[in-house]
């Protein structure tokens, strides 16, 4: 496999991370965030200076990078999840433009707009692959699970979710965490993979890409943000003519996918055996275009 | 200096009340921030700029198709895509992320047709500034802030004496009463949209006389839904207030403290005036439909 | 069920991995042995794709201008351009698929600091050369703890040059002795510039008055001028990009600022002039060797005659970066990226259209002039060459 393809596989194991942390939150508790790019951010700097200052190892790093997200994700959670939905969008908005304007005034530790340069390229393909697998498990099992359907209930309807005793405020909070660690773990993969961050690689757009990603492959889907997430980071890689016409392409289906058919492509919708059973005739498919095209 | 910074904050406040007007009364009839609000302005200064530079249009008549146009986009907006949404009975998220999309559709849009350059309106008015002793105001400020001015005050007129704003109103307080009450709801909508989209349109030539032409032009009105949040959500007043707070407060971090940490101190007192009055300044407590 | 769900889960995670595998991999070609291909990375897309086209165009024309006359020791060249998109992800993938999967043996671009400090250690790990073109920012060349980047070079010059070179244009020339700056802290060239313009000109006698930070996008900086104003002094520093930089001058002159404005090769586009001609009459910029010089004029109109438009200055940089690459392999004598970069760092007096190119091998910066421009009846006025 070439440098360019692992490269390519990479990207993509890190951004199902990140769209994964998003598709928890907008697509199972219904909070819409633009917040996450802002965590990504935390979690890239603070693993980068813990590997490069403090000379952690690559897992200390990545860890202390999460954890650093889950903090600040539970102190901002406190302030800001009692507000309303537009209230609430606008604080992790401004959130998410807060973290970035203070790494670029924190110059001496954070290099500023500059960008942190000289991290050690620690992240493998095997590494993110285990990391994949391991989120998507988490991801899954969560939501299965009694945290889980108390999310659903709360994204369904929340008054009624809070009368029937479901404490709403703190599964918002578990939500709002665990999608901010997430977001802070594909932030450290991807600094210890690119060796570089700046702060404009987290802005807003960063944040709408994410969210963009989860509604295309549907809100309440883990698959369809899977699927979502490989198909949209190929898709300019593999047409690069087409990489002008991207965003366009993007906003349109977004606006069609939310009148149309809300539920996205997968909308709650999850793999299941039937789909499994077709999954050799699809691979073979796969194989035979690789086969033509060599 | 003090008095210098006013003044520069009250005209930056101006063009945000232009804005966040929009943002305001779209909010107080659907309780949605109308995310693509800036992109309608930022399609308002296109038009207009189209109009002055390509077809060679006197300014004044440039700037009405601008308006209108913007209008007319706006209209457009609710009729394709927050219609539906509303009749499907969907969550307020659906239509936030339909805005979203439309912001970027917009966008994009313009950059793929028009290119991403930055342009600019020939000089309609010149840039010049009147001394008041030490005090610099810039001939477009006065030309903009008196647009402004008037654009307020016939919003107010519309909205407290005419019918017109007593079905908004009343639709506001309650949709399904109004409607019961022979008002036509959709019909209003429409009306509120072309009013919101022709004030972003207004707003998109003015900044656009100012300052420049490009597509993530219409980003600003970030700071216009600041302010109306900031105002309370739903209150044009307020919304007014908090634009012109949200200037010029912007004006004195920058000016007075450092502007690298300018975006903090307006983030961190708009979480502040969450917390202590959610529902912003002047704002009506409105449950959420989520 | 839930088991099965999982597994599956899993199952399609792998799949898609794969068919990405399959997929990128489709386009995977062999290296031909009698074409010598170079590739250019820049942004093809976007706002700043004005300079990444004419880069790329550049290097096309260039690369036909070579092969008419015989290629490059025997053999044709090939210039492969991928979008960077003016971002250090892509940029880093784009280098990666022309070295992997387009076989190329240079890469040329881009000219965002930011994509060559991401691309630079890559470029040392696969061993190729990467030449960059106006990026200016001295860690493209040479990593945080000093140490050269090996593989990694540039033709035009760095952001202290730039600085020095104004400061010292503005004591020597200007005979000024106060100045004040205005940075976008959002960005690394700006806040590169003024760094060591504030050093260079405290060491030249003069005094910084002020520093103040805005950013772009801001589109309103008279909160921030307002203070420079009151203090009227000789000389204020703007290095932004050209459309703030029309912005800042205009509402600078607004507030009866008088100074001589200044700033660096991010006014060098045409557009400043219609956006702001008039309120910069009489202030300077440096930039790279750009078209102004006469020697360029064949160029440039061979460029207009193919391309239909006015070449940008990246072009140039098209041009001097394909000839340096084919002067260094015609000294290597064979096409190795290995011997590439030997020869390309053993580069003495290269003579391109933007000045001669001297590296010095232990830091792979060119030593070359940096050009004066001043604003002149809404012209730009080419005023000299000039070093600190």
């Amino acid at each position: 496999m070439s440098g360019y393809v692992e490269g390519v596989i990479i990207l993509i194991g890190i951004n199902i991370i990140a769209v994964l942390g998003v598709s928890i939150l907008t697509g199972f508790t219904r909070l819409f965030s633009f917040g996450n790019a802002g965590f990504m951010a935390i979690g890239a700097y603070a693993s980068a200076i813990l590997t490069t200052k403090f000379n952690m190892p690559f897992l200390i790093s990545l860890l202390g990078g999460m954890l650093m997200a889950a903090l600040i994700s539970l102190a901002l959670g406190k302030l800001t999840l009692g507000l309303k939905g537009d209230y609430f969008l606008i604080t992790t908005l401004g959130f998410g433009e807060c973290t970035r304007v203070l790494i670029e005034f924190l110059d001496p530790i954070t290099g500023g707009a500059r960008g942190y340069a000289g991290i050690p390229q620690k992240t493998t393909l095997l590494i993110v692959l285990i990391s994949v697998a391991l989120a998507i498990t988490v991801a899954r099992n969560l939501l299965n699970s009694k945290y889980g359907r108390n999310l659903k209930a709360i994204r369904e309807q929340e008054i009624a979710a809070d009368a029937v005793g479901i404490d709403t405020a703190r599964f918002k909070q578990l939500s709002f965490t665990v999608s901010a660690i997430y977001a802070g773990w594909a932030g450290a993969l991807f600094a210890h993979y690119y060796m570089f961050i700046t702060p404009a690689m987290f802005n807003l757009d960063k944040s709408s890409e994410l969210t963009i990603t989860v509604v295309i492959g549907g809100l309440g889907s883990l698959t369809g943000s899977v699927i979502a997430t490989t198909v949209l980071t190929l898709l300019p890689e593999v047409l690069r003519s087409v990489a002008n016409y991207r965003m366009l392409f993007y906003g349109i289906a977004v606006v069609l996918i939310i009148t149309l058919r809300p539920n996205g492509l997968m909308g709650y919708k999850e793999l299941s055996a039937s789909w499994i059973k077709n999954l050799p005739i699809q691979v073979r498919r796969m194989f035979r275009c690789r086969k033509e095209v060599a | 200096m003090f008095v210098q910074q006013l003044v520069n904050g009250v005209s930056i406040g101006g063009i945000y009340a232009l804005m966040a007007t929009g943002y305001a009364l779209i909010y107080s009839l659907l309780g949605f921030s109308n995310w693509a609000h800036g992109d309608v302005a930022m399609l308002g200064a296109y038009i207009g700029f189209l109009c002055v530079a390509a077809v060679k249009m006197p300014f004044w008549l440039s700037a009405l198709t601008a308006l209108l146009g913007a209008g007319a986009i706006s209209i457009m907006n609710e009729r394709l895509a927050y219609r539906r949404i509303r009749r499907n009975n969907a969550p307020t998220m659906f239509l936030m992320i339909a805005a979203m999309g439309l912001s970027v559709t917009f966008q994009n849009m313009v950059i793929v047709f028009l290119g991403p350059k930055f342009r600019t309106y020939p000089p309609v008015i010149p840039v010049k500034s009147i001394s008041l002793g030490s005090i610099k105001i810039g001939v477009l400020d006065m030309f903009s802030m008196i647009i402004v001015i008037i654009a307020m005050m016939l919003l107010e007129l519309l909205i407290t004496k005419t019918k017109f704003g007593l079905a908004i109103r009343a639709a506001s307080s309650n949709m399904i009463t109004a409607s019961l009450m022979g008002i036509n709801i959709d019909f209003y909508i429409t009306l509120v949209f072309l009013l919101a989209g022709s004030l972003a349109g207004a707003g998109g030539v003015l900044l656009g006389l100012k300052y420049t032409v490009y597509p993530q032009m219409g980003n600003v009105s970030l700071k216009a839904f600041i302010a109306s949040v900031f105002g309370g959500l739903g209150s044009v007043r307020g919304a007014i207030v908090g634009a012109f707070l949200i200037g010029i407060m912007e004006v004195f971090v920058s000016g007075f403290i450092t502007s690298g940490l300018r975006d903090l101190f307006t983030f961190g007192l708009l979480i502040a005036i969450l917390l202590i009055k959610p529902s912003g300044l002047f704002g009506i407590d409105i449950q959420d439909k989520a | 069920m839930k088991i099965k769900k999982l597994t599956g889960m899993l199952y399609l995670a792998l799949m898609l991995l794969i068919i990405a595998s399959s997929l990128s991999g489709c386009g995977s070609k062999q290296a031909k042995d009698d074409v010598i291909k170079i590739g250019y990375v820049g942004a093809l897309s976007g706002d700043t794709a004005v300079w990444g086209q004419a880069g790329l165009n550049g290097m096309k024309l260039t690369a036909k201008e070579i092969n008419e006359k015989g290629g490059i020791l025997g053999k044709k060249v090939e210039v492969i351009g991928l979008d960077g998109r003016g971002n250090p992800v892509d940029s880093v993938n784009a280098f990666n698929k022309l070295v992997d999967e387009e076989k190329v043996i240079a890469v040329i671009g881009t000219n965002f600091s930011s994509c060559n400090i991401a691309m630079a250690p890559i470029a040392d790990q696969k061993k190729i050369p990467l030449i960059g073109t106006a990026c200016s920012n001295p860690k493209v060349t040479v990593d945080e703890n000093g140490k050269l980047h090996p593989y990694s070079f540039r033709i035009g010059f760095i952001d202290p040059f730039q600085g020095k070179v104004l400061a010292t244009f503005a004591t020597n020339k200007l005979k000024a002795k106060t100045a004040a700056v205005i940075t976008d802290i959002g960005s690394d060239y700006s806040t590169g510039l003024t760094e060591y313009f504030i050093k260079q000109f405290e060491e030249n006698g003069g005094k910084v008055l002020i520093k103040v930070d805005a950013h772009s996008g801001d589109n309103d900086f008279r909160a921030q001028l307002s203070k420079i104003a009151p203090l009227n002094p000789d000389v204020v520093l703007v290095p932004w990009i050209y459309k703030d930089v029309a912005l800042i001058a205009n509402q600078a002159r607004e507030l009866g600022i008088k100074a001589t404005l200044l700033g660096g090769d991010g006014w060098d586009s045409k557009e400043l002039l219609t956006m702001a001609g008039p309120a910069l009459e009489g202030c300077y910029y440096t930039s790279q060797p750009s078209f102004a010089n006469p020697v360029t004029k064949p160029y440039a109109e061979a460029y207009k005659k193919e391309f239909g438009i006015n070449p940008e200055t990246e072009a140039l940089f098209g041009h001097d970066g394909l000839y340096w690459i084919k002067d260094a392999l015609e000294r290597a004598g064979k096409v190795d990226p290995a011997a590439l970069k030997d020869a390309l760092e053993n580069t003495k007096d290269f003579k391109g259209l933007m000045g001669s190119i001297t590296v010095d091998p232990a830091t792979h910066n060119p030593t070359k002039p940096c050009s004066v421009y001043q604003i002149k009846s809404s012209q730009f006025e080419y005023v000299g060459d000039f070093t600190p």
